[in-house]
């Protein structure tokens, strides 16, 4: 087994070439098979520090290490293979199911001879029936729709994935299964899972570990139970007294203020 | 049998005008606001085109290729500069890209219609100008359309093209599908009017040609190898403009520079 975690982040900081720091000097570790979920309010850089972990964005300053090594020093689509993403609102790209759960390896340019065997291991992963298979991507449910970019995202085996508050558009039973899902990935597969939400019920029944942050910056991070029973200082507190406080980004407008490469949350 | 061809002077500049002046009187008893434009489109129109003709009627005579040379790469840097405003990009070195872009493809189609159709073998100046000015238009029309929609439709979709490098896909395969749109819709028009012509319009040239006293059928001739000249030109422009323009959206990291799009307007 490879001792070394899944992300260490160093004085994390990204800024927007106006010098608007979006994130200042994020210090934290998340194991491998561990599970992190990130909180904090509106605006406070929950999407742009997510974003940072399959280099869908560049860290300005600070040290960031993947599965291991450098997150530059990965070869981009290797490293986006390894830690795979599911954004807010499914993004479904193919006509069929199918071909959504194909286009990963289309992108690599050949299909594994064992492609059917892994299709029918991510739908049962995502918690699929094998019957959407050949169904329109667009006319499936919000919550299908999510559970086929989890599928998608899975079908390579990463190692890490990144869900960007997958919740959010799902209704509470919808997203419940998700999470229960989820959860057992993380148990029976040791796949790390890095979270931003805004539903403190799902980030205790996840468990695992949090981190909160204010205006860009770490104010807190420990285990889930602990930090929500003895909060470290009277801000945390403050934002975690407020009912599920974390409030979502807006989808609308996701990009937040102009800047190369976008600013999120 | 040529017909002579009815001469216009100044005092028939006049009479002109006072079409101009009829309108802008309606425009003005209908409140339509419309006065200052037509004024201003008035004496810009008589400026421009009278200094273009005198210009010309220069170049005309004095057949010598660098001359020739000159203002065809005037006229390239004009259209270059046009396209790149009309963008509303704020991409260092855009307009030196577009005129790059057509200037190739007016070349191509130049040399091919001079040499090989027309078989010029001087410094033509009266073949050379006007073909070169068309062609250039129309590459400088269909390369800022197909900028236009590849920008609106990036701006637009640019959580799939996320969704996509998330993926792993590289900026390519991320824009596969934009770029085509954008290279489809910029040559529609093109096309359209090779569907429409003469039915529904009469070309300019072709008017312009037949008043001039050429005999119709020439006309219509000329007016094909110019059809066919602007198709080409329509469609490589687009081409080469959007191929050219995609891959500087992303950073070498497959990272979509969400500040580059969002500069756009």
């Amino acid at each position: 087994m490879n001792a070394a975690p899944a992300f260490a982040l160093h004085g994390v900081t990204r800024r927007l070439p106006d010098g608007k720091a979006l994130l200042e000097d994020i210090s934290l570790t998340v194991p491998r098979g561990g599970i992190l979920t990130i909180a904090g309010p509106s605006g406070a850089g929950k999407s742009t520090l997510i974003r940072l972990l399959n280099r869908l964005d560049e860290t300005s300053a600070g040290t960031l290490e993947a599965l291991g090594q450098p997150i530059a020093a990965w070869p981009v689509r290797t490293l986006r293979r390894r830690v795979a993403m599911v954004f807010q609102e499914p993004t479904l790209l193919g006509l069929t199911v199918r071909e959504n759960l194909r286009l990963p390896f289309r992108l690599e340019g050949a299909l594994p001879p064992e492609l059917d065997a892994r299709i029918v291991a991510a739908l049962s992963a995502a918690e699929l029936p094998e019957a959407l298979l050949e169904r329109d991507a667009e006319a499936l449910s919000l919550g299908q729709k999510q559970r086929v970019a989890l599928a998608r995202a899975l079908i390579g085996a990463p190692e890490a994935l990144l869900l960007d508050e997958p919740t959010a558009s799902l209704d509470p039973g919808t997203a419940d299964r998700l999470l229960t899902g989820l959860a057992r990935l993380n148990r029976e597969r040791g796949l790390t899972l890095v979270m931003t939400s805004h539903r403190f019920g799902e980030v205790r029944r996840l468990g695992g570990r949090m981190a909160v942050l204010l205006s860009g910056r770490l104010a807190a991070e420990g285990p889930v139970a602990e930090l929500l029973a003895h909060p470290p200082t009277p801000e945390v507190a403050a934002f975690l007294r407020e009912p599920d406080a974390t409030g979502p980004e807006p989808a609308a407008a996701p990009q937040g203020p102009a800047g190369a490469g976008g600013s999120h949350g | 049998m040529v017909e002579h061809v009815i001469p216009l002077g100044w005092q028939e500049v006049l009479l002109l005008l006072g079409l101009m002046a009829v309108a802008m009187a309606v425009s003005a008893a209908m409140r339509l606001g419309l006065v200052r434009e037509l004024a201003l489109g008035t004496v810009r129109s008589v400026v421009q085109l009278s200094v273009v003709g005198f210009a010309i009627g220069w170049v005309f005579q004095q057949r010598t290729w660098y001359w020739v040379l000159l203002l065809l790469g005037l006229m390239a840097l004009v259209a270059g500069y046009t396209a790149a405003r009309r963008t509303h990009l704020r991409l260092p070195g855009l307009t030196w890209l577009l005129t790059a872009v057509l200037v190739t493809v007016a070349a191509v189609a130049l040399l091919y219609l001079t040499q090989a159709v027309l078989g010029l073998h001087v410094w033509n100046p009266r073949y050379l100008i006007p073909l070169g000015g068309m062609l250039l238009g129309n590459a400088m029309n269909s390369s800022t359309l197909a900028v236009e929609r590849l920008v609106a439709d990036l701006r637009r979709g640019a959580a799939d093209v996320e969704a996509m490098l998330a993926l792993g896909a590289s900026p390519g395969q991320a824009t596969q599908r934009f770029r085509r749109d954008a290279i489809t819709a910029a040559v529609a028009p093109s096309l359209n009017g090779m569907l429409t012509v003469g039915i529904v319009t009469l070309p300019g040239m072709m008017t312009g040609q037949m008043l001039g006293g050429t005999p119709p059928l020439q006309a219509a001739l000329y007016q094909l190898m110019i059809l066919f000249g602007i198709t080409f030109c329509a469609l490589l422009g687009a081409i080469l403009a959007v191929q050219a323009l995609a891959p500087r959206f992303f950073t070498g990291a497959w990272q979509l520079q969400r500040g580059l799009l969002r500069a756009a307007r």
